[in-house]
Formats: structure tokens, C-alpha cells, sequence
């Protein structure tokens, strides 16, 4: 799983959870990895665009204090993907750590 | 650098419609940054290489230049000529170099007829769709009618046990017209994101 398949599983995950938007997401990233997970926010919209045009998330404009903003949701098709790459994941996570040992 | 800046290096060569959103959610994002205490130049420099993020849009979405020239389709009455011209033009001149042969081989004219029914098959439905689209795939026909002749000649001479000429010809044309197809599912793909941010019919 190369850097930009990651960061569609960690979008999708996030939006598992419930609808957010793009700074929301990239903070959500960044808090539930403890800091860990810093990839560059500017990258976020190029791969939430994509997974909207796979229809695997949607997205709304919302007002909000004033001020317009995108939302973005979690469709069925985008639970069957992440549901996926989860699994994926797991896989490739159990196949290093049987390689290098250690606790998993 | 300013978000102004930064915004006209990551969205250049967008269609204005594309470029639109993508500048409203960056400068989104920004305020909320600001909003959360982070300063400017620090929430800029979050976002990374501007042109690192054109790339990754440009992945997503067609550019204006490309989009423009599907537009105007300046060669259009050419393409439809190649299209449309060719498998009858290519069939009339396997008639003419056969035409003493007695019986006179039939099959050689099997690789025209059969792109000429590909052609009237996908043409309508080509048709029915927006004209960038449209303009994309009848490209494509054009591109492939020659490329498929070419190759079912080549194909049915080699499986009815003739001397082929060039017996290479047949996988590099099934590598050209198989990678001509692929790049033109990609590029509608594209299109099709493109025409849906710009509300047209994709």
C-alpha cells in the first residue's frame, strides 16, 4: 500500500465516524495518530476529489457561522472500500511482523 | 509566499469551474487553521508544494488547454473522414489486388467489414454523448480503425497458415490499440469529473 492508498484508507476512516470537512479531517488524521501521521494537508483535497468521482464519498456545502463550507460523507460504496482496505492492511501488517518479529 | 500565490501555482492550467472549488476549499482551510490559533505561514507551509498538489489535481481533473481543445474540435470533419473512410477505402484495395484470384478470397475482406460494423455499431451511442466526450472517443475510432485492420489482416493471415510479412505487427498493434483504449478510458474519466464540477451533463 503506497503513501496515497494510505491516505484514502485513513480518509475514509476518519468519515466512517461522521461527516467532516477537509481541515477536520486532515486534524483528525493527525490527533488519533498521536502526531505520528503529518502527511501534507495540501494533498487531502486531490485524493477527497478522487473518492468523490468513485462516488465513495459525497460532499455538501454547509453554512456554518458565516462562512461556507464542503462537507464530506461516507457513501455505501466507500464502507465496502474501506471495509476492504482494512482488511488489506491487516494482511500486509501481519506479513512484516511475522518477517521481523516482535509484538504486532 | 501567500495563499494567493499559492493557490495560483496549485490550480494553474484548471478549468476556471475546477479552479473555483478547489481555491474555496483551500482558503477554507486556511481560516480554519487561522481560527485554531495556527498563523498563516505556518498553515501554509502545511499544505506543502503547491505544484506537488497540481499534479495530484491534474491526476483527478482534465486541463483547461486540453479541455478547450475538445471543445472546439477543429479536426473533426477529418476524424469522421478517417473513421468512416478508411475500412471502406482498405477493403476496395484488397478487392483490386485480389480481383483475378479465383474464387476470390472473401476472408481478405473480413478486417475492413468487421471495423466498418464497429464503427456503425458505436458510432450512435457516441454520439449521444456531450461533445467533449464525443469528440474524445470519435478520435479514438479514428485512431484504432487503421491500427485494428492492420491487425485483423495480419491476425487471419497468420491463423489460416499464410507467410506473414512482418509477424511482429501483431503484438505491437495489439499493444497500440490496447493502449490507446486504456488512455481513453482514463482521459473520459477525467473528462467526466471535469463536466461534473462545471454542472454539464458527463
Amino acid at each position: 500500500m503506497n503513501t496515497r492508498e494510505q491516505l484514502r484508507l485513513l480518509i475514509l476512516a476518519v468519515l466512517e465516524r461522521q461527516p467532516e470537512h477537509g481541515y477536520a479531517i486532515a486534524q483528525a488524521i493527525k490527533a488519533r495518530s498521536e502526531g505520528l501521521l503529518t502527511a501534507r494537508e495540501g494533498t487531502l483535497y486531490p485524493v477527497l476529489h478522487a473518492l468523490e468521482a468513485e462516488a465513495q464519498i459525497e460532499s455538501a456545502e454547509h453554512e456554518v457561522g458565516g462562512r461556507v463550507r464542503r462537507e464530506y460523507r461516507l457513501t455505501e460504496k466507500g464502507r465496502g472500500a474501506l471495509a476492504k482496505a482494512r482488511g488489506d492492511w491487516a494482511r500486509q501488517v501481519r506479513a512484516v511482523g511475522a518477517v521481523i518479529g516482535g509484538p504486532v | 509566499m501567500t495563499l494567493h500565490t499559492w493557490l495560483a501555482a496549485a490550480t494553474a492550467g484548471l478549468p476556471p469551474e475546477v479552479a473555483h472549488r478547489v481555491r474555496d476549499e483551500y482558503a477554507a482551510h486556511l481560516t480554519d487553521a487561522q481560527a485554531a490559533g495556527v498563523p498563516e505561514a505556518e498553515a501554509l507551509l502545511a499544505l506543502g508544494d503547491p505544484v506537488r498538489v497540481r499534479r495530484a489535481l491534474h491526476r483527478t481533473y482534465l486541463g483547461e488547454e486540453r479541455l478547450r481543445g475538445l471543445r472546439t474540435m477543429p479536426r473533426m470533419p477529418f476524424v469522421t473522414g478517417v473513421a468512416w473512410g478508411m475500412p471502406p477505402l482498405y477493403g476496395l484495395g484488397m478487392a483490386w489486388i485480389w480481383a483475378d484470384s479465383t474464387p476470390f478470397p472473401g476472408w481478405r475482406l473480413a478486417a475492413p467489414v468487421l471495423t466498418l460494423l464497429l464503427i456503425v455499431g458505436v458510432w450512435p451511442p457516441i454520439h449521444r454523448l456531450p461533445t467533449e466526450r464525443r469528440t474524445l472517443w470519435r478520435n479514438m475510432c479514428a485512431g484504432l480503425s487503421l491500427q485494428f485492420m492492420l491487425w485483423g489482416q495480419n491476425a487471419l493471415q497468420w491463423w489460416l497458415g499464410e507467410d506473414v510479412s512482418w509477424p511482429w505487427l501483431l503484438p505491437v498493434l495489439m499493444l497500440l490499440f490496447s493502449g490507446l483504449l486504456l488512455w481513453t478510458v482514463l482521459e473520459d474519466a477525467r473528462l467526466r469529473r471535469t463536466l461534473a464540477l462545471q454542472g454539464e451533463r458527463a
